[in-house]
C-alpha cells in the first residue's frame, strides 16, 4: 500500500469537475451506513496497476468527463493513464492512452475531455499518499472523508505521492479492452422484480435506455421513451440495504443504476441488478449512449464474473513495450498493439455472432 | 418468460441481489418482530464466521449478505442460509447477548428542538408530555443507514405514527433528534431532512477521531435523557475536545 510520501507530488494546475482519489474501497461498514466506494471502473484501475508493475490497493486519481493539467512538483514521476480514452499530451506532445510514461520534474501533462466514455484514471508509481480511513484511501465525498481531505480535487491542490520502488515499468502499453461503448448491459432480476407484472418486465428488457447527464459516483439515471415503470405494489415504507449495481425505480418510475457511492439503504423497489462483470462497462457508458439490458441467469453471471477476474489477473502479462518512441509517432491515439489485441477467451455472448 | 423472478411470499425468504449478494427477508414491513428476527439472524451468521462472506447489513426487516460468489456459490450460500433459518424460530430467538444500552443526553425544545411544539400538536399533548414519553420509552436501534452512522431507533407508541413533513428542510444540524413513523433518528452529521426535530444531542455516533468510529450497532438499545441548556453546552465542549457524552451499559 501507499508508503509515506518522499516529498514528490503532482501539482494540479486545472482539473475536471468530479475528480477524486479512489482505491479498492472499504467493504465491511455497510451495517454502519457506509457503502464500499472505490473505483467505479475496476478494470481500468487494474490496468493502471499493471502498467506500473505495482500491486493493487494504491490510490489513483479518478476523473469524470474532463481531465486536467498536472505538473510533477518535485522530481520525476512514473504515471499511467487508463479508462475511457481521453486525449493526453506531455509538454504538447501526444501521449498514447493506456500506457505508462515518465513525467519529468516541471513537465506538464494535459488531459482533455472524453466523448467516448466517462471515467479516466491517472495512476502513479507509489500511489497517491493520503491517510487511510477505515482501511481505504477512497474519497467518500458525501460524508467528507478519505482521499484528499475528504473532497473532490481542486485546481491548486498538490497531491503527495508515496515512495515507489524503482520498477522501470514505464514505456509499456495495454491493448484496448472490449468493454467500452457496449450496446448491452447484463442483469439479473432484482430483489423486487416480483413487484412488476410480466408485461412490465418484458418492456424493461425491450426498452432502449440512454445514459442521462444526471449521473455521478452514486448512480446513473436513465432516459428512455415510453411510460415510466410503475410497480404493481409499493414497498410499505421499509428499507433494505442496497447492493452495488441495483437498478432502483423511485417514485417517478425512472430507473437508476446505483454505483459505488450509493446510499446504503433504500425503500424503493429494485427491478434488476447489473451483474458484477458489467458494472465497469455500465459506469463507462458516455452520456446519451443507447443500450439495452440483457437478462442472464445466475450461472451466466458467475461464468462472466470468473472470466472478468481471469482477465484482470492476466493484465500484467499483457503489458507490452511501446515499440517506438511515442513522441515520434504521428497518430498515437489510433495506435494499436498487435500482440494481445484480443483478450483470450473473453468473447462476450453478443459478440459471438 | 426466461428466468422468471422469484414470487415466493412465505417468510423468512431468501432473495438474490445480483450474483454477489442475497437478502434474507423476515417480513414485508418494519415491525419489532421482523426487525428482531433480522438482528438475531445476523448475529448468528456472524458467529459462523464464514470467510466467504464479506459483510452483512441488518435493516428494518431484512439482512443483506455480500459474499464472494467465486469462493462460495450462490446456491451453496442459499442452502447454508436455509439450513440456518430452519434451525430455529428466528422471530422468537430474542436479541443477541453483549448488546449495549446507550444513554443519550438531549436538550429538548427551544432552538435545539424547533418542531417540539408541532409534534405536541400532532399528539395532542403538552411539550412536557412529549419529552416524558420520548425519554421514558426504551428504544432499539432498528438499523443504521441512509448515511454513515445514522441510527433509526424504534418503536415509539402508536400515536407517534405520523408521516414526515411534506417538504425537506435544507439542512438540520449534526446531533438533531428527529421523529416520524414511530421512529427517532440521531443525526451524526448535518443533512437535509423531512423529519421533525424535537431536540439536539452533543453525541456523535460517527466520529473519525474515535476508535471505534461507530458506536451503535443494530439491536442496541437507546434511552434519551433530558438535559438543560447549560449541560448541553458543557457536554458539547467535552465532545469538541475529543471526549464522549454517552454512557454505555452492556446488556446480557
Amino acid at each position: 500500500m501507499n508508503p509515506p510520501s518522499n516529498g514528490a507530488g503532482i501539482d494540479v494546475l486545472s482539473i475536471g469537475p468530479a475528480a477524486s482519489l479512489q482505491d479498492l474501497g472499504r467493504p465491511g461498514y455497510l451495517r454502519y451506513g457506509v457503502t464500499e466506494g472505490g473505483v467505479v471502473d475496476l478494470h481500468a484501475y487494474c490496468e493502471g496497476c499493471a502498467l506500473l508493475g505495482q500491486e493493487k490497493g494504491v490510490a489513483a486519481l479518478e476523473f469524470y468527463g474532463l481531465g486536467g493539467r498536472f505538473k510533477a512538483s518535485d522530481g520525476p514521476l512514473d504515471l499511467a493513464l487508463t479508462g475511457a480514452p481521453f486525449p493526453a499530451s506531455l509538454d504538447g506532445k501526444p501521449v498514447p492512452w493506456r500506457s505508462s510514461f515518465r513525467l519529468e520534474s516541471g513537465a506538464v501533462l494535459d488531459i482533455g475531455a472524453t466523448s467516448s466514455g466517462a471515467y479516466g484514471y491517472l495512476s502513479v508509481a507509489g500511489g497517491f499518499a493520503c491517510p487511510s480511513v477505515m482501511g481505504s484511501r477512497s474519497t467518500h465525498v458525501k460524508a467528507g472523508f478519505g482521499g484528499h481531505h475528504g473532497r473532490m480535487i481542486q485546481a491548486g491542490d498538490c497531491l503527495a505521492v508515496g515512495n515507489a520502488p524503482a520498477s522501470g515499468a514505464i514505456g509499456s502499453a495495454l491493448p484496448e479492452p472490449g468493454y467500452l461503448g457496449r450496446s448491452h448491459i447484463r442483469i439479473l432480476w432484482g430483489a423486487q422484480a416480483h413487484y412488476y407484472t410480466e408485461a412490465e418486465l418484458s418492456r424493461f428488457l425491450e426498452t432502449e435506455f440512454r445514459i442521462s447527464a444526471r449521473r455521478d459516483r452514486m448512480g446513473v439515471r436513465l432516459d428512455f421513451e415510453g411510460t415510466p415503470f410503475f410497480a404493481d405494489k409499493a414497498l410499505s415504507g421499509t428499507s433494505d440495504a442496497i447492493a452495488l449495481g441495483d437498478i432502483q425505480v423511485p417514485g417517478d418510475g425512472i430507473p437508476a443504476v446505483l454505483l459505488a457511492d450509493r446510499q446504503p439503504t433504500g425503500g424503493y423497489p429494485r427491478i434488476a441488478t447489473v451483474i458484477g462483470a458489467d458494472l465497469h462497462a455500465l459506469a463507462q457508458l458516455p452520456n446519451g449512449h443507447r443500450f439495452h439490458f440483457e437478462l442472464v441467469d445466475e450461472a451466466g453471471a458467475l461464468s462472466s464474473l470468473m472470466r472478468f477476474h481471469t482477465d484482470l489477473a492476466a493484465l500484467p502479462g499483457r503489458c507490452a513495450p511501446l515499440l517506438r518512441d511515442p513522441s515520434a509517432m504521428a497518430d498515437l491515439l489510433s495506435y494499436q498493439l498487435v500482440s494481445g489485441a484480443v483478450a483470450d477467451g473473453d468473447h462476450l455472448p453478443w459478440e459471438a455472432g | 418468460m426466461l428466468y422468471a423472478p422469484d414470487h415466493s411470499s412465505s417468510y423468512p425468504l431468501i432473495r438474490t441481489v445480483g450474483e454477489a449478494a442475497v437478502t434474507v427477508e423476515f417480513g414485508d414491513r418494519l415491525d419489532a418482530r421482523n426487525n428482531l428476527a433480522a438482528i438475531a439472524f445476523d448475529a448468528a451468521l456472524h458467529q459462523r464466521n464464514l470467510p466467504q462472506i464479506h459483510e452483512t447489513a441488518p435493516t428494518n426487516r431484512s439482512v443483506l449478505i455480500r459474499f464472494d460468489p467465486l469462493d462460495l456459490s450462490p446456491s451453496a450460500l442459499r442452502d447454508l442460509l436455509r439450513a440456518l433459518l430452519d434451525e430455529r424460530d428466528w422471530y422468537a430467538a430474542g436479541l443477541p447477548e453483549g448488546r449495549s444500552l446507550w444513554r443519550i443526553p438531549v436538550k429538548y425544545g427551544d432552538e435545539e428542538g424547533p418542531d417540539l411544539a408541532d409534534v405536541a400538536r400532532l399528539l395532542d399533548q403538552t411539550p412536557d408530555a412529549v419529552i416524558e414519553t420520548h425519554t421514558g420509552t426504551r428504544l432499539s436501534v432498528n438499523m443504521v443507514g441512509f448515511s454513515p452512522g445514522l441510527a433509526y431507533c424504534g418503536a415509539l407508541p402508536d400515536a407517534w405514527d405520523f408521516a414526515r413533513l411534506d417538504y425537506v428542510k435544507p439542512e438540520e444540524p449534526a446531533g438533531a433528534i428527529c421523529v416520524a413513523v414511530r421512529q427517532t433518528v440521531i443525526f451524526p452529521v448535518a443533512m437535509p431532512t423531512g423529519w421533525r426535530r424535537i431536540g439536539l444531542t452533543p453525541f456523535r455516533n460517527f466520529n473519525l477521531a474515535r476508535d471505534p468510529v461507530f458506536l451503535m450497532e443494530p439491536g442496541d438499545e437507546v434511552q434519551f435523557e433530558p438535559i438543560p441548556k447549560a449541560v448541553f453546552d458543557r457536554l458539547s465542549e467535552t465532545v469538541a475536545q475529543g471526549g464522549d457524552c454517552v454512557t454505555r451499559e452492556v446488556l446480557s
